[in-house]
């Protein structure tokens, strides 16, 4: 049955399908189960906006990697965190969730996401981009951890705000090229003189 | 009574074998267009802590880590790099409504400079 999550007829469908392969393989003590989610986002009369497939190839495991006073989404219900979409100036999409099979609610040990989207270009052509996305667990041991790492290490400075990101004025590539240029003659050079030197 | 210290060996195995398994350490490998970065994580009970880096195309911003104690209440962003740190209230407290009419006029200027990219 279809979840209308506005009032009026929806201008965009969400087909979310899970499959069970029943393959399963060992992951660190654990038996992690092999699933693959289709997500399918179809432009329905109205809709704005592009045809997109999210298939998500993934390994899961029961493991509880919550901690004590984290916010936990009702058991056995998908929450569908946006009823409705915008983007720009373009109207408001009505959306339409619709699941098929069971959905994995397991923690991921390993996915790739492969995501197809039909653009559209400004003379109205499509073209379709596919992007890829891989995620693994390269690491996973259960035991004793040392108290120290969640604590603030002596001499850190209580701040109002911290830098999180790569410096703003990144070079651009014709500097970094620049860069390289001086970089290489200035090699060239050096190794001139010395042989200069050597020859002398 | 005499109680053979043979139990208390047996008694202790389960809560040897929980203490063993109390925390958890992982470390994720995320790939994406021929670039990879790592994030390492480590969980307990009632605390975490993450390791990772922003990045913004092949250029990395600082060490981080961000450290979440229930016990307190509170989450610490740690630049790992300069020694600096901040702490906020966990979970997050919901905004008031100076914060949130903040946030709205703060959105409405990046709105601003979409439509006018002459500012």
């Amino acid at each position: 049955m279809p979840d209308l999550v506005a009032d009026g007829k929806p201008t965009l469908r969400i087909e979310i399908t899970t499959v069970d392969t029943s393959e399963r393989k060992e992951f660190f003590g654990h038996a992690a189960r092999h699933i693959i989610t289709t997500r399918k986002q179809i432009p329905l009369e109205g809709s704005r906006s592009n045809a997109q497939q999210t298939v998500t190839d993934g390994w899961y495991i029961d493991v509880d990697t919550s901690i004590s006073c984290d916010r936990h989404m009702p058991e056995g219900k998908r929450v569908h965190a946006h009823a409705f979409l915008t983007a720009g100036n373009m109207p408001i999409e009505k959306i339409e969730f619709i699941d098929n099979g069971v959905p994995e609610e397991g923690f991921a040990i390993e996915w790739k996401i492969t995501s197809r989207e039909a653009i559209a270009l400004p003379d109205g052509a499509k073209k379709e981009h596919t992007s890829i996305r891989e995620m693994r667990l390269t690491q996973f041991v259960e035991g004793p951890l040392d108290s120290a790492l969640f604590t603030i290490p002596t001499g850190f400075l209580q701040v109002a705000h911290i830098e999180r990101n790569p410096p703003a004025n990144l070079p651009s590539q014709w500097s970094i090229a620049w860069d390289r240029f001086k970089a290489s003659v200035a090699r060239l050079f050096s190794v001139k003189n010395s042989v200069e030197v050597a020859v002398h | 009574m005499r109680i053979s210290p043979v139990w208390f060996l047996i008694l202790g195995i389960p809560l040897l074998h929980a203490s063993n398994a109390s925390g958890l350490k992982m470390t994720v490998c995320h790939m994406s267009e021929g670039i990879s970065s790592d994030q390492t994580f480590y969980i307990e009970k009632d605390r975490r802590r993450a390791e990772y880096r922003n990045r913004i195309g092949v250029h990395y911003g600082p060490q981080l880590a961000s450290i979440t104690r229930c016990d307190l209440g509170q989450m610490f962003e740690l630049n790992l790099d300069a020694g600096e740190y901040v702490e906020s209230s966990y979970p997050p407290k919901p905004l008031s409504k100076e914060e949130r009419s903040a946030r709205t006029e703060s959105a409405g200027s990046c709105r601003r400079r979409q439509t006018d990219p002459a500012d």
